[in-house]
């Protein structure tokens, strides 16, 4: 693979071991869509390194052996590439970058990023927005990031938006981040300019310790691409911008809890196609909904049923994504046998002893925040959530055996 | 009150004047029976409307989402021959579409891929032997 930078945009070639059909960091097989993609409003002066692994977000799954960037990178990056994905990169050649003292919040305007905003009040937020590739055809309209993007700005808080076209380079299985981590590509860019030092995430307890996405039901303590000493992790990290989780201990029960009852509550959008609200019949709006009913003990509130094509995954049997969270909207909401999620009910039968750990924080989560912001991580959960008991840190860790 | 004798004869014209003074009963039959009907043909008009209406509603999802097109077009049975023509324009130009999406996609990648044998004869020229003054341009 090689790379070259002009300004904002990216262009890569492929080495001749390297394929369209590539790996994500999680093995899932992900077609190439095409080899160039653009991101608005970032500096072209960022450390080669930056560069380097904003380019390594986007590339990763389609490089085999080795690549090759358009400027020297430092040796702790191209060690981290060499230790983590069995890469060679070069030319090696630049000092390393040097961590700012900023942490800054990926943003995307969900209830899990709205948490983790709330953990840090004063954070500045970078948000990422799709925009159309000039040379893909975009076949996803519905996909409202205009909507999300002027939510963002309603935050009042300081915001950079990032608009990228990067992910109309996947093809299959549909547009969107080669690597999750691709999300950051436009925060790496700019990492000198807000000195940054730490991203945090909204990834929850699920996605980085249940082996959440298309992962299921699995512990997942060294999460190849969450954990601090995971590959990812350690790349970040050579750049001095570390991965930072501010509520990677709590369920998404809790981070919508703390996200309706934030002051960024009326700015929260999970849903992508929603203009003046969620759409409501999408099935992330559904997903949503039953945490949200579970969350304030009310019946299920949803147009869609159960012959809806959205519902079909709930009439078949477990295991689901994120069915931590299942479990907990099934264990909470009034009357939801009678609900599209009966069957799910019967396969289950979850109860709220069974499913009250996901009311607290795994206290792991915040021993891997690094030390600049570990202190307010750890006064805002013991604030506004409360530490898991042993036995419930038993659940996390005995998930999925 | 004074009451005074008028002759039957007056008294019979005066009331007749003053019954021409108002609409019949025979008219007035046919006054309710017009308004009647006038009601009725609202009615059928009313009922005409809300079915277009209905129709327009379950016209739209299938135009956004052809699989749902063949549904509604089925349940649909006040109007099958107005939908079926379009269901199958519908049809066609989606099918278009996802093929010329799918071809698209085809040429894209083979771009990258040229590009890659491009890049592949490149370097193995570079990496020959010098000796012969004549090399392709690259």
């Amino acid at each position: 693979m090689r790379v070259t930078w002009t300004g904002g945009e990216l262009g890569f070639r492929l080495d001749p071991e390297d394929e369209i059909t590539g790996r994500a960091a999680d093995g899932y097989p992900v077609k190439l869509a095409i080899n160039s993609c653009a991101l608005s409003g970032v500096p072209d002066d960022a450390h080669p390194d930056l560069f380097a692994v904003a380019a390594w977000t986007v590339v990763a799954p389609w490089t085999r052996r080795k690549i090759t960037f358009d400027r020297a990178v430092s040796a702790e990056v191209a060690a981290a590439l060499h230790d983590g994905w069995g890469i060679e990169a070069g030319p090696v050649g630049a000092e390393p970058r040097r961590a700012g003292r900023t942490l800054a919040i990926s943003y995307s305007g969900g209830a899990d990023s709205v948490a983790a905003a709330a953990v840090y009040p004063d954070a500045p937020f970078v948000h990422f927005r799709r925009v159309s590739h000039p040379r893909v055809p975009n076949r996803w309209p519905h996909y409202r990031s205009d909507v999300l993007a002027k939510l963002a700005e309603r935050t009042g808080r300081d915001l950079t938006v990032v608009g990228s076209d990067l992910e109309f380079t996947l093809a299959e299985p549909r547009p969107g981040y080669p690597e999750h981590h691709a999300v950051a590509a436009g925060a790496l860019l700019l990492a000198d300019r807000l000195g940054l030092g730490g991203l945090g995430f909204g990834y929850e307890l699920g996605s980085r310790w249940l082996g959440g996405d298309r992962y299921v039901l699995r512990y997942t303590p060294d999460n190849v691409l969450w954990a601090p000493h995971g590959a990812w992790g350690r790349l970040f990290a050579a750049v001095g911008v570390h991965i930072v989780l501010p509520v990677g201990g709590v369920s998404e029960a809790v981070t919508m809890r703390l996200a309706v009852n934030s002051d960024l509550k009326d700015q929260v959008r999970w849903c992508l196609r929603g203009t003046d609200g969620p759409c409501r019949t999408c099935g992330k709006c559904l997903y949503k909904e039953l945490i949200l009913a579970a969350v304030e003990r009310r019946p299920l509130d949803t147009p869609i049923t159960a012959d809806r094509p959205v519902a079909r995954k709930w009439r078949l049997p477990p295991p689901y994504g994120g069915q931590e969270m299942i479990e907990y909207g099934l264990a909470r909401v009034p009357g939801i046998e009678h609900t599209l999620f009966a069957k799910a009910l019967d396969h289950l039968r979850p109860t709220e002893e069974s499913t009250s750990w996901l009311d607290h924080c795994y206290p792991p989560s915040i021993e891997e925040i690094p030390a600049p912001w570990r202190e307010r991580a750890a006064a805002f959960m013991a604030e506004h959530v409360g530490f898991m008991t042993d036995d419930e840190i038993r659940r996390v860790e005995t998930w999925g055996s | 009150m004074m009451r005074v004798l008028v002759p039957a004869r007056l008294r019979k014209a005066v009331r007749t004047w003053f019954d021409a003074r108002y609409i019949s009963i025979a008219d007035h039959r046919q006054d309710i029976r017009d308004a009647l009907w006038e009601v009725q043909t609202l009615r059928r008009e009313m009922a005409a409307l809300q079915a277009e209406v209905e129709r327009l509603r379950n016209a739209r999802p299938p135009a956004a989402d052809t699989r749902r097109a063949g549904a509604a077009a089925a349940s649909d049975k006040t109007a099958p021959d107005k939908t079926a023509p379009d269901k199958a324009r519908i049809d066609d130009t989606h099918r278009l579409a996802q093929e010329t999406a799918k071809a698209l996609d085809g040429v894209l990648q083979n771009e990258v891929l040229v590009w890659q044998a491009i890049d592949e004869l490149r370097s193995r020229l570079t990496a020959a032997p010098t000796s012969s003054e004549e090399r392709p341009c690259v």
